[in-house]
């Protein structure tokens, strides 16, 4: 799925000034795009503008060509899923039942399953490895698992892209390489374009096809990941001097060693 | 537990079969009083005639028409300010309902149909006070509804004891408002109030998928196309009035709309196509036995039934969390 921004701009009741202030940029179907900036810049207005929770107030968000506006909550809804940041789920939910929520674009009032529904939500299931956890209540699981119920359950609204805001935000190292590869795969094996926000340039750099850099509400560049994830842009877009190192298929982002006092802290010595 | 029709309403006969012998025990009997025997023996006696139809059967109608409403009312504000402590009386409607009614007792006016419409009049204007305390940039704030529920309860309330200065012998009657009574409303109220009752909960019962997916998330369930914004709006609308219609014709009953979702959750899951039925149901039943035990535990003196509900229902819940948890 394409997706198209025109000039769109966006601010919250109350605020005087703009989340986002006439962003435009467009991507191709299938690809994998990272959005990144500093806190405040926009990533999280950015990503509920793409899935319809916000409505620009100037500008048009196209995706397949087909203007959003124009199209019903719940037609794209079957295009467009969303992964939130924040899980706030208020009582506690059964794997399966969340998943299953997911199917709602498809339903009628009442929500009732069909087979052809149950055999989409066991595929889900199965695409993020959570087979084993199917029966299991939520606040039971860890953070990584936690957030591959959350991707099953995008898997299962059958859209053709999913937007992630955040999906790594307060895993381990080992749960936050392993969520980027299940997106990576699902993006090579389906075809789906992928959307996330991340604050983790490393993982940005290493998994995207394509990447967002928005500064203060504005797009600061847009494009293909290794031409847009570049030193000097990332300095200038997050005020801090890093280095950029390949290896094998890994691009690795680091703040630049001069930004490290050498503090003479007695208690570092052995 | 997933959804399916048949489920629900093999639960639902299941939850009819023991609704009728409860409902039958409190419409017949009570020791001391007019008996079971005498009463079946009795239908052509005017008099005991008279108390079974007119008296019996709708204080039982009104602990399960109130009872449910509650309860039902619970369910639905835990989910729309999101708080597992919500229930109806934390709105401050049941403070402005009691603080109507007990208003045309200080002016005077000791007939009970005043009584009910300033009950009525009460609950309806705290309710529009909180509603549009609540209100934040055109949508209902969660956090901001629910103080301003609390706020004005207090106030209602500090209104409410102030009032006790001036009453002489309508104290009484404000006391037994306020400790909940199901004896309260007449039957022709209640027989009016009860379908409007089952009414509304079949407009709450049209959104009940729309609100499992509110629990997942209010940003999340609008991806998918439900209006969020609306739903809530609504279906504060309908539980102020379903509150307030209790509160008219049976006082103030706390607990009931705390207790009844926690403890269906526990076996119904979050689903709300079997909460919202279910919730009717067990609110209704315990009210009804609360009232019968306030009725018959002290005969011929009779308890508050507000106080039985909470007397039997903490126990029970923290006793179910507690095996929960082990």
């Amino acid at each position: 799925m394409s997706f198209r921004l025109n000039s769109v701009s966006f601010h919250y009741p109350g605020l005087k000034f703009h989340a986002l202030d006439q962003v435009s940029f467009d991507f191709p179907a299938g690809s994998f795009i990272s959005v990144v900036g500093a806190n405040g810049s926009g990533k999280s207005t950015l990503l509920k503008l793409l899935c319809g929770i916000l409505t620009p107030d100037s500008g048009s968000v196209f995706f397949d060509g087909r203007e959003f506006s124009s199209i019903s909550a719940g037609e794209r809804a079957k295009n467009v899923a969303y992964v939130p940041q924040k899980q706030d789920l208020l009582f506690n939910m059964v794997v399966e039942e969340l998943v299953s929520t997911g199917r709602t674009p498809y339903l009628s009032w009442m929500g009732l399953l069909s087979e052809h529904d149950q055999i989409q939500i066991d595929s889900a299931i199965k695409k993020a490895d959570i087979s084993h956890l199917k029966g299991k209540p939520i606040a039971q699981l860890s953070g990584g698992e936690q957030q591959r119920v959350w991707i099953a359950r995008a898997l299962a609204q059958q859209a053709g892209c999913i937007i992630l805001d955040e999906p790594t935000a307060h895993l381990d190292l080992k749960h936050q390489i392993e969520i980027f590869r299940l997106l990576k795969d699902l993006q090579i094996q389906t075809g789906c374009t992928i959307i996330t926000a991340c604050h983790d340039l490393t993982l940005a750099a290493s998994f995207s096809t394509h990447a967002v850099i928005l500064r203060c509400g504005q797009l600061y560049k847009s494009g293909f990941a290794s031409a847009v994830l570049t030193e000097t842009a990332i300095r200038e877009a997050f005020e801090i001097p890093v280095t950029i190192r390949q290896e094998n298929d890994f691009i690795h982002v680091q703040v630049a060693a001069s930004e490290f006092r050498t503090y003479s802290d007695p208690m570092t010595k052995p | 537990m997933t959804f399916r029709v048949n489920t629900l309403l093999l639960h639902l006969s299941v939850w009819i079969l023991v609704l009728i012998p409860v409902f039958l025990f409190c419409l017949f009997v009570q020791p001391g009083s007019v008996s079971v025997q005498m009463l079946l023996n009795g239908f052509d006696d005017p008099i005991l005639s008279s108390i079974l139809w007119e008296v019996r059967l709708p204080r039982v109608i009104n602990g399960l028409m109130t009872g449910g409403a509650l309860a039902v009312s619970g369910l639905v504000l835990q989910l729309i300010v999101r708080n597992p402590l919500a229930e109806p009386y934390i709105l401050g409607i049941s403070s402005g309902a009691s603080f109507g009614a007990i208003l045309p007792l200080i002016l005077g006016a000791s007939l009970f149909s005043f009584q009910i419409g300033g009950a009525f009049t009460g609950a309806v204007l705290v309710m529009v006070v909180v509603y549009f305390t609540g209100l934040r940039y055109g949508r209902i704030d969660n956090g901001r509804l629910l103080l301003g529920g609390v706020m004005m309860g207090a106030f209602v309330s500090a209104l409410i004891f102030m009032s006790f200065t001036f009453l002489g012998d309508g104290l009484r009657t404000a006391i037994t408002w306020l400790m909940g009574n199901l004896s309260l409303g007449s039957s022709s109220v209640i027989f009016t109030l009860f379908p409007i009752i089952l009414l509304i909960i079949l407009l709450v019962y049209r959104y009940s998928y729309a609100y499992n997916l509110i629990l997942t998330g209010e940003e999340v369930a609008s991806q998918v196309g439900i209006p969020v914004d609306r739903i809530k709006k609504v279906s504060y609308l309908y539980v102020s009035a379903l509150t307030a219609l209790a509160v008219c014709v049976s006082g103030i009953i706390g607990f009931v709309g705390l207790v009844i979702p926690h403890i269906l959750r526990r076996f119904y899951g979050f689903d709300h196509r079997y909460l919202i039925p279910f919730s009717f149901l067990g609110g209704g039943m315990l009210l009804m036995i609360a009232d019968w035990i306030a009725r018959a535990a002290l005969f011929p003196v009779e308890l508050p039934v507000g106080a039985i509900t909470a007397f039997l229902g903490a126990p029970f819940f923290i006793a179910l969390m507690r095996k929960q948890s082990t």
